[in-house]
């Protein structure tokens, strides 16, 4: 059927093709360029009705008897419809984390229930949540969506970053699937599903919007602010895009405020890749302490760089003879006004990479070659 | 990613796979080392053949032959058209030659590399992925230059998350000499060695535990049956009986229900030992109490076959002995032993730990009257036996949807069902406050001649829990004027605890004590047939049957009179029990001094056995005359009933006795009797249709 309807095009085209030009036109349907035998005839595009609106989401239909196309053109799903649907693709891949521990208080140690919530990002049984959730878990339990349990073994922790990995024996888990950084965009609608366990067990969902974005609040990395509510149990959630995707791992927020905070996708990711590959996350290190500005300490921009307030001994920065006080300015050619901006920069830099480091020494700025050294990871 | 690889790749070229296989059941741990170099793999340090070396694809995963890793890890494989299905553990994976996507169960998952045949013709896939995918742990040993799979060694059922969560505690008790263990929970209280048993008690749930040598010759099934006849004669219910296997220990039980009781009695045989375990736990619902998750999870944790010492988690049963439960040590402040409350001692009482076990706990003091008569304290019908002035405080899970108010008027209701009004007062139910809580009071005050007996009782919650204060004492303590207050300071610095309730055992509540499921029987070579309620006991005497409601008695002085009407009752000392229902049959023939055979008419022996009883009234036991014979109709013989009052000490007994002609010489006696404290209460009307339900078969 589908030939047909490409024939019957490209007929007419031939019909009436006195003005035909020569080059074929590329057609874009929502940003993706569609395989298509469109011509161009008087000045007129013709394109394959079928190829055109299936891939624009519209049903094409061909009736034989008739000689009749009917076209049905995608509705748009509203929210309403959406979120549910999101919800219930999601909801298995997000599990409850829950153990007993010791927990710190005013009144000292003591033995305490703890929970969370967790997504699954291997099919074979590894589940990504927040360093918090399950750093002082005597023994931890992952409660799937249809309430089994399972024993689950502290993998990877980074708590830095506040992420870590856990694993259960159980294969063929329903596994979320990533979204991409650029996806993350302020004013994006998101939903966060977590398992508050001490309401029940049925996942929870709050919907909500991307408030912000590169929010440092004393975190050295940066967060997506959001205005969805994250309660105590969604901890290490899943922050999740109208597409259905991770955008990031929800972690924590002012309570009962609408500012709440989750790990970016592109943090995740990071982080994910260094565990497969180290074990834990390799993070380079300058072996400096560095002074943020007090416009950057209060989140807000700066241009004036970071103050070095310490250094190691063989710290690479005292290797190439810069001293306390003297102010890094860039790294690779990129301007560092905050501790965040530097520790994102750093993401893409292992300990021993070499860079380029600019830094402003008695009023002008002096580059140097530094090789890394590598930070302890907690 | 890149850079690792490169680094991979040039420098180390060694891959040590180590993977734990499961076959069967049987665990296998394999050792699989890849060399990138030599081109070589080995398993367990022998040569395994690869038909194409391991190498890294375009996007930096390392690739490995599909189906010699998937066979590795012990997963099973078929290929058709080039669709690899592997499967494992139920799951299904399906890769497809030239294509990155990967079908697993029912989701379509993309890799980084899609699936390839190499020059030599199979199909390689990327390591990790598959590996991971079948439970696999892979990582990269950094310092060794290795990177290491570990199979997850099998796979997990998933679990209640009650159960999961309640005994993920690594905890085992274990008994090194009985060859036992099992997981030790957080509501596990207490380990008591009596006599070849232990006995344990699990929250509310009480478990004993014995261990015999196994005799030659002796199934299973026969150990079983054993034990059954040994044990205590008590009617109940059969309502699941099965067999299995456990941990390669094969099994046989059974599951009766009592009145609000459930006992499950499990046997298992090893090759050296039985082990009988018998479970017991009183519900609310029999219908949700069939299945409880402290019990299975008690159950599949056992071990058997266990010699001990070996796990530092072990706890022998040694170190909860049974003697660490009484403590020596005087306390201003007791607190119960799973935390959920405390109250402030005074010099003069004192906790017994013992009942600490269960969700009960006594606190009591020495009782200061002197006793002159022969009666050592007293009997209190509601199950409360003590010589000394007793506070039970008792835990309970919070009922849904029932407040303290309705808690108590229910409270109170049972004991205007039981109790008969003519000794027994109860208040109307009061506020009071108990330190930051509102409770509810109401007493009950029973009176027997001279003597009386008071029970104060408190309800009140916290919200996580139920309590139940009940003061219990002699009225004559009160002649100490210290006595009440001593006791309310105790009672009112009762402080209910912060413990999240699902960290402790469900208490439950016995409040279907009064719910009559009856069991039907024959008797007596088949002579009889009745129904009675199951908790009730029925014994078969020498020329009938004896039917009582078990665990209650009232003392009676009059061993004669006891012994003329229930001859087989004499033991008992001067207890009889509340209710209970004699029926006998007795030949009429008699032999006179000429030593004649003579059958006396029924009414000649009604009469002389009324006047036996009447006879035996005394100083101590007053009789009251029959005011009349009645002409009754019983099991569809016309008959006479006399009933008659006994009344010793201020205790009376109501007899009633049907009088009943069977066949050409015999007589069928059946009597009733029921101690005034029963007279007109539930207990009544149960051993009334006990009667109604009494049939000749």
């Amino acid at each position: 059927m589908k030939k047909r309807v490409i024939c019957a095009g490209l007929l007419l085209g031939m019909v009436f093709g006195q003005g035909v030009s020569a080059q074929q036109p590329t057609v874009e349907v929502d940003g993706t360029v569609i395989e298509t035998d469109a011509l161009i005839i008087d000045d007129r595009t013709y394109v394959p009705l079928r190829g055109v609106f299936e891939a624009a989401g519209s049903t094409v239909l061909w009736d034989e008897e008739n000689w009749k196309v009917s076209i049905q053109t995608a509705k748009t799903v509203s929210d309403d419809d959406l979120i549910p649907e999101i919800v219930e693709k999601v909801s298995p891949s997000v599990v409850g984390i829950i153990g007993r521990g010791k927990s710190e208080s005013y009144y000292g140690s003591e033995e305490s229930i703890m929970g969370g919530s967790g997504v699954v990002i291997k099919t074979g049984g590894e589940i990504l949540t927040n360093a918090h959730v399950v750093k002082d878990m005597d023994t931890i339990l992952v409660v799937m969506n249809d309430g089994k349990g399972y024993e689950a073994q502290l993998k990877y922790i980074d708590e830095e970053t506040d992420l870590a990995v856990v694993k259960i024996k159980k294969i063929g888990l329903p596994v979320v699937s990533f979204s991409k950084k650029e996806d993350i965009v302020v004013g994006k609608k998101v939903i966060a599903i977590g398992t508050p366990i001490t309401f029940s067990l049925r996942n929870s969902t709050t919907v909500g919007y991307i408030s912000g974005l590169n929010r440092s609040v004393g975190d050295p990395y940066r967060l997506i602010q959001t205005d969805t509510t994250i309660t105590n149990g969604n901890s290490g959630g899943a922050l999740i895009n109208m597409k259905g995707e991770l955008v990031g791992i929800t972690s924590s927020g002012y309570s009962g405020s609408n500012t709440n905070f989750a790990i970016p996708i592109d943090t995740v990711q990071y982080v994910i890749d260094h565990f497969e590959k180290y074990g834990k996350v390799k993070r380079p290190s300058f072996g400096a302490e560095f002074q943020e500005d007090w416009l950057a300490e209060m989140g807000l921009p700066s241009e004036a760089g970071l103050s070095i307030k310490g250094m190691e001994k063989n710290s690479p920065l005292a290797l190439a003879s810069f001293k306390t006080g003297d102010v890094l300015v860039s790294v690779a050619g990129q301007s560092v006004n905050s501790i965040v901006e530097l520790n994102e920069l750093m993401k893409s830099y292992m300990p021993g990479d070499t860079v380029r480091v600019g830094v402003k020494k008695d009023g002008s700025i002096q580059y140097a070659e530094i090789v890394l050294g590598e930070k302890e990871s907690k | 990613m890149k850079k690792i690889i490169a680094f991979l790749l040039c420098i180390t070229m060694l891959c040590s796979v180590t993977m734990i296989c499961v076959y069967g059941n049987e665990l296998i741990v394999s050792t699989m080392k890849v060399s990138l170099i030599q081109q070589t793999v080995t398993l367990n340090d022998e040569e395994f053949p690869m038909t194409q070396p391991p190498y890294i694809s375009d996007a930096g995963d390392t690739m490995i032959e599909l189906e010699a890793l998937v066979n590795t890890l012990g997963a099973e494989v078929t290929e058709t058209d080039g669709v690899f299905v592997v499967v494992m553990d139920g799951v299904e994976m399906r890769y497809t030659l030239n294509s990155s996507q990967v079908q697993i169960g029912t989701q379509i998952i993309t890799m980084n590399s899609p699936v390839v045949v190499s020059e030599s013709g199979v199909a390689m896939a990327p390591l990790r992925f598959v590996a991971e995918a079948l439970g696999a742990d892979v990582t990269y040993n950094g310092e060794t230059e290795e990177v290491i799979v570990v199979s997850s060694g099998g796979f997990d059922e998933g679990a209640n998350l009650a159960l999961l969560f309640k005994y993920s505690g690594k905890n085992k008790i274990g008994n090194s000499k009985e060859h036992w263990r099992f997981v030790k929970t957080d509501n596990f209280d207490m380990a008591e060695y009596d006599e070849g048993w232990y006995d344990f008690a699990l929250g509310d749930i009480m478990l004993s535990f014995m261990v015999e040598k196994k005799s030659e010759g002796f199934s299973l099934e026969q150990y079983y049956l054993q034990m059954q006849q040994t044990d205590y004669y008590s009617r109940s219910v059969m309502y699941d009986k099965g067999k299995g296997v456990h941990k390669n220990v094969p099994y046989v039980y059974t599951k009766f229900r009592t009145l609000d009781t459930i006992n499950e009695r499990y046997v298992y045989e090893t090759d050296e030992f039985f082990y009988l375990i018998d479970l017991e736990r009183t519900f609310e619902s029999f219908a949700a109490a069939k299945e409880n998750i402290d019990v299975n999870a008690f159950l599949s944790s056992l071990e058997f076959d266990y010699n001990g010492g070996e796990e530092e988690d072990t706890v022998d049963l040694a170190t909860i002995d049974f003697a660490e439960q009484y403590t020596q040590e005087k306390k201003t402040e007791y607190v119960d032993g799973n935390y959920r409350w405390t109250v402030q001692l005074n010099d003069t009482w004192e906790v017994n730990e013992y009942y600490g076990f269960y969700n009960e706990v006594s606190i009591y003091r020495p009782s200061e009257i002197e006793e002159e008569s022969e009666f050592d304290g007293l009997y209190f019908d509601l199950g409360v036996y003590s010589e000394d002035p007793t506070i039970t405080i008792k835990t309970y899970s919070v009922a849904d949807g029932q407040t303290t108010a309705q808690w108590a008027e229910k409270k109170r209701a049972l004991y205007e069902d039981i109790c008969n009004p003519e000794v027994y007062t109860i208040s109307a139910v009061q506020n009071v406050t108990i330190g930051k809580n509102q409770a509810k009071h109401f007493e009950v005050c029973c009176t027997v001649g001279e003597r009386q007996s008071v029970e104060k009782l408190y309800y009140l919650s916290d919200g996580s829990y139920r309590y139940e204060i009940m003061l219990s004492y002699d009225k004559r303590e009160e002649k100490n004027e210290t006595f009440l207050n001593s006791a309310n300071s105790v009672i009112f610095s009762f402080v209910p605890g912060t413990i999240d309730a699902s960290e402790v055992g469900k208490a439950l509540e016995p409040d279907s004590e009064t719910e009559i499921l009856t069991v039907s029987s024959e008797f007596k070579n088949k002579l009889f047939t009745l129904s009675y309620p199951c908790l009730w006991e029925v014994e078969e005497t020498g020329n009938g049957l004896y039917v009582s409601r078990s665990g209650s008695y009232t003392d009676m002085l009059s061993l004669g009179l006891l012994s003329s009407m229930v001859p087989e009752l004499s033991f008992l000392f001067g207890m009889i029990d509340d209710v209970s229902l004699q029926i006998e049959t007795e030949s009429l023939r008699y032999y006179d001094d000429e030593m004649n055979q003579q059958i006396s008419s029924p009414e000649a022996y009604m009469k002389k056995n009324v006047a036996q009883i009447l006879n035996t009234s005394g100083a101590l036991l007053t009789v009251t005359m029959p005011t009349e014979i009645k002409e009754v109709t019983m099991l569809g013989i016309t008959g006479y009933c006399v009933e008659l009052v006994a009344e010793a000490e201020g205790t009376k007994i109501y007899y009633t006795t049907y009088y009943l002609p069977y066949q050409e010489d015999q007589m069928i006696t059946v009597t009733k009797t029921c101690s005034g404290n029963c007279k007109n209460t539930i207990y009544e009307k149960a051993l009334d249709q006990v009667i109604s339900s009494l049939k000749l078969s």
